[in-house]
């Protein structure tokens, strides 16, 4: 989850009242953020260079607020948007119209987009950028396309070469007064989300709050797209869908202020059956996707925890897996047996081409043996127990069901494989080889056993 | 010596007592029965124990033949020796040295010192003896010494000079009878045995008292992992509430059904292999249900079912990836599958408590492999509240009966909640859990009808564990540097009792 650090004094200053942290605290729980940590810029640079409370560093000491937001509410990302949802949220303020200036069409700005115009060796830049700490992380997004993304102004001056940096030309400070947002991405779809998250926050601060100068782009093949398109998302949805899933009973016109509170317009249309509502998204709110996101914001609104809890009343039987229940048996048998149990029943992972993944798990039975002496017999006394009590009509084992076999990882002449009465092969033990404990470091013998549950099954 | 057993000798002591009354001398009643006094002193002690009889101490230094004394005593003084070894013809020093050995200079020097003997005139080497017979008086001092008679100081001085006496402490003991005194006792009892069950003896048997401050035997006895123990204590909720367990063991699934099925779209974070563990081999899944990914590939798109979807170019090879599930919310979504597919439609609740694999820097609190404990149940017309309900009564059964709900964001569950309970040893709301109701874009694509709801929580076996037991170090409880002792000693899980 995405956090954000912001100024509490200037925070506090923006929600139009102060807070003590616990009071804030309760707030952020009932709207779904979390205060994850209250620091100060002092002890940020005191902790990236990992210093004790008195070394000296610059930086300011006021209070900082590190805000946890969800990670699909870019709208939350900064204190502009973050303050105006608390403020709608706790009622002080309504959810802003965004809009666009109305301009006469011809003096509409535009920006053309023409590829592959001219040609540049742009490779040298790349491994220029790429001793860059900061910006080598973004070149991969741009470093294998055949066209490098660049951005002119109207005097052939470049503005930005997007993901990896922006000129000095186009600098903003403290004096400019008409700022230029321009967003780039590999998908359009979140460009655009990218693009009405900025101008939107941006648009608080314009002479005409809220009111954003247009800009028509023109794609190489000539369509021409004005941008931002701050329109809201047009949803219509009946009173039930919503408060059905929540399970409590209000009417349309509680859902509709309750919609308010999340910054959602809502009204209620006109319908002869059962009502309905109409709402209309903003473009700040790119997650709602679905009536069932509505649903979400609703119950937030009216608080999670004055829903009344109720049961489901559906009639089901328990029941457990089989393989589950017998592997929890052979876990109990082995411990009774006097092993120490840390996890000998568990599943190994296979290939196997006959399953979609080309992978199975296969449980397994593992029990080891450390002494003075290597304790052959006392793995044997294991496995004949075990075979005692998994015999049944369909897993049967003959008189002897060991059979000598000769692997570098025991020792010669102890060890042997555990064999059913068709002859399929369960398991096997052995007394570990001295290599083996040698290379994990274990300086006394042990007989290791290990037996494949599922054929026992 | 020892003919006597110590009961004998018992019975011998008491009896003296009980008709004569005291004994002022125990080495002399010792010898009066013929036994040594080591031998008698353990009856004694043992009777003083239980003060049938009072014992005074005795304790006097007295003078003892050293080991070479005692030589002396059986064989002559080394003077004595020396004469003896001489033939009338007179004999070499030589043949004397090799004769006498270790004793042969002292005997020479007391021998001359005692003029016994003489030497030949110009030939100091031939050695004469000067006298017929000799008296050998240091013998006879330590064999006087060593039956008790006292000898002058002078004498003793000499002996003890000469290295031939050393002195001694020696305890005995003065007795008559005890408060606690009987002719004959009762020997207590420290066992039953199969003996006195056969013979009837258990009816007259009494009990010595029990050291109940000493441990008991050490068992050999077998253990189970604690956090197995939990898991079958939570195993036993989720039954009592009717749930059925999943089957949970493929530990390799396709990005399909860990993320794409879940309606988690493919620029997802958790999809970035900082996050997920992907597979160099089996790389890529080779069976997917075709209708159905093309449902999930056009809800991802461009949406449906209500939804605007996410607007973007959806890539199979991406959902062909093999991981090691980050969730088991894959086996869940693999359950709601297949229960889509059964005609007519009946409600289920679904539970695992299975292994997930995050791709995680390991520290005291994390690993990159733990369980995820998950429910879920699937039925027309769920609520949040219902949820709320399911939750209340199954973290109660944990221990945990105050819970509050706090917004969250999940991709494939709208309404999301966190789940905090409050903690009364560390007094404030800690996080258990999280829960919601899985998404239509997940569900409808599945073919699951409309109006069905799924309400689902998930939460990991090791935290609760650790709150449980008090386990500060995950790697104490989880992985090869598991804590022994820790297994060992740990409590029966109580949960749900």
């Amino acid at each position: 989850m995405p956090t954000v650090s912001v100024s509490r004094d200037r925070f506090f200053a923006a929600l139009g009242r102060t807070y003590t942290q616990e009071e804030f605290e309760v707030l952020c729980f009932a709207f779904g953020i979390e205060l994850d940590d209250v620091t100060t810029e002092k002890a940020i640079i005191r902790k990236e260079k990992h210093l004790d409370d008195d070394g000296e560093v610059d930086g300011d000491d006021e209070i900082i607020y590190k805000i946890e937001v969800a990670a699909n509410r870019y709208d939350l990302l900064c204190l502009e948007g973050l303050a105006r949802a608390l403020r709608v949220f706790i009622g002080t303020e309504a959810t802003p119209m965004y809009k666009i200036s109305s301009i006469p069409c011809d003096s509409v700005l535009q920006m053309y987009v023409k590829p592959q115009e001219e040609s540049f060796r742009a490779d040298k830049l790349m491994e220029f950028y790429r001793s860059d700490m900061k910006l080598k992380k973004f070149l991969h997004i741009i470093e294998n396309s055949p066209v490098y993304p660049v951005i002119y102004d109207s005097n052939r001056t470049v503005l930005s070469l997007p993901s990896i940096i922006n000129s000095a030309h186009s600098a903003i400070t403290l004096k400019t007064r008409n700022v230029f947002i321009e967003c780039t991405a590999t998908d359009l779809t979140k460009a655009k989300i990218v693009l009405n998250s900025m101008v939107t926050m941006f648009s608080e601060y314009c002479k005409n709050k809220f009111e954003v100068v247009p800009v028509e782009v023109v794609s190489h093949d000539g369509t021409k797209t004005i941008y931002p398109d701050l329109s809201c998302y047009k949803m219509e949805v009946s009173l039930s869908e919503i408060v059905g899933p929540i399970g409590i009973s209000l009417d349309e016109i509680q859902v509709i202020s309750l919609l308010n509170k999340m910054q959602l317009q809502a009204e209620s249309c006109p319908s002869k059956g059962e009502p309905r509502i109409s709402v209309s998204v903003p473009p700040t709110r790119s997650d709602i996707l679905h009536a069932r996101d509505l649903v979400e914001d609703v119950a937030i609104a009216y608080g999670y925890n004055n829903v009344p809890k109720s049961k489901p009343k559906c009639m089901t039987i328990g029941g457990r897996q089989p393989l589950n229940r017998f592997s929890d048996k052979l876990r109990a048998e082995v411990a009774r047996a006097g092993y120490m149990e840390i996890f000998e029943v568990g599943d190994v992972v296979t290939l196997d081409g006959s399953r979609d993944v080309g992978a199975s798990n296969n449980r397994r039975l593992a029990a080891l043996y450390c002494n003075s002496q290597s304790g052959f017999e006392e793995i044997m006394g294991l496995v004949d127990r075990i075979v005692k009590v998994v015999r049944a009509p369909h897993v049967k084992f003959g008189q002897n069901y060991y059979v000598p076999t000769n692997e570098p990882e025991f020792f010669p002449k102890r060890q042997c494989k555990i064999v059913m009465s068709d002859g399929k092969q369960i398991g096997y033990f052995g007394i570990v080889h001295a290599e083996v404990l040698r290379k994990f470091g274990i300086p006394d013998p042990c007989t290791f056993v290990e037996i494949d549950v599922e054929a026992l099954l | 010596m020892a003919d006597k057993s110590s009961a004998e000798m018992e019975a011998c002591l008491l009896a003296h007592l009980n008709s004569g009354g005291e004994i002022p001398d125990s080495r002399s009643y010792a010898s009066s029965l013929g036994v040594t006094h080591g031998e008698l002193e353990d009856v004694i002690k043992s009777l003083s124990a239980f003060r049938i009889v009072e014992s005074t101490d005795i304790t006097k230094e007295t003078w003892v033949l050293t080991e070479e004394a005692k030589g002396y005593v059986a064989s002559g003084s080394p003077e004595a020796q020396l004469v003896a070894a001489i033939p009338p013809e007179g004999a070499s020093k030589d043949l004397l040295k090799e004769k006498l050995g270790s004793i042969f200079d002292i005997g020479m020097k007391t021998a001359a010192k005692n003029k016994w003997i003489g030497f030949e005139k110009g030939n100091k080497d031939l050695v004469f003896r000067k006298v017929e017979t000799i008296k050998d008086e240091l013998q006879e001092q330590l064999k006087r010494l060593d039956s008790g008679e006292v000898l002058s100081d002078k004498v003793i001085d000499d002996l003890k000079r000469r290295k031939l006496i050393m002195k001694e402490k020696s305890i005995w003991y003065a007795l008559k009878k005890g408060p606690q005194f009987v002719v004959k006792r009762k020997k207590l009892a420290t066992d039953v045995t199969q003996e006195h069950l056969r013979s009837g003896d258990w009816k007259d048997l009494e009990f010595k008292d029990y050291n109940f401050g000493a441990q008991g035997q050490p068992i050999g006895i077998g253990y189970v992992q604690p956090l197995l123990e939990v898991r079958e204590e939570i195993q036993n909720i989720f039954l009592q509430m009717g749930f059925t367990e999943m089957p949970t063991n493929n530990y390799v699934e396709s990005s399909f059904w860990n993320f794409d099925a879940l309606f988690q779209p493919q620029q997802h974070p958790a999809r970035d292999s900082h996050d997920t563990f992907f597979l160099e081999a089996p790389a890529a899944t080779k069976q997917l249900p075709e209708d159905y990914l093309e449902k999930v590939k056009e809800v991802h798109q461009c949406g449906g079912y209500g939804s605007k979807g996410y607007g973007y170019d959806w890539k199979r090879d991406e959902a062909e990836k093999n991981l090691l599930r980050t969730h088991t919310t894959a086996v869940s979504t693999r359950m709601l599958y297949k229960l889509a597919q059964e005609k007519p439609f009946a409600p289920k609740r679904y539970y695992s408590i299975d292994r997930v694999f995050r791709n995680e820097a390991v520290d005291r609190t994390h690993l990159a492999e733990f369980h995820q404990i998950e429910g879920l149940i699937c039925d027309y017309g769920l609520t949040l509240g219902d949820l709320i309900g399911v939750l209340e009564d199954f973290f109660s059964s944990l221990g945990m009966s105050k819970l509050r709900f706090k917004p969250a964001y999940n991709p494939y569950t709208e309404p999301s909640m966190e789940i905090f309970s409050y903690h009364e040893g560390l007094k404030k709301w800690v996080e258990v859990g999280n829960s919601g109701m899985f998404r239509p874009e997940m569900l409808l694509p599945m073919g699951l009808p409309e109006g069905v709801n799924v309400i689902a929580w998930g939460l990991s076996l090791e935290r609760p564990t650790m709150i449980l037991y008090g386990i500060d170090n995950i790697r104490d409880l989880f992985g090869p540097k598991v804590d022994f002792n820790l297994i060992k000693s740990n409590p029966l899980c109580r949960l749900g009792l």
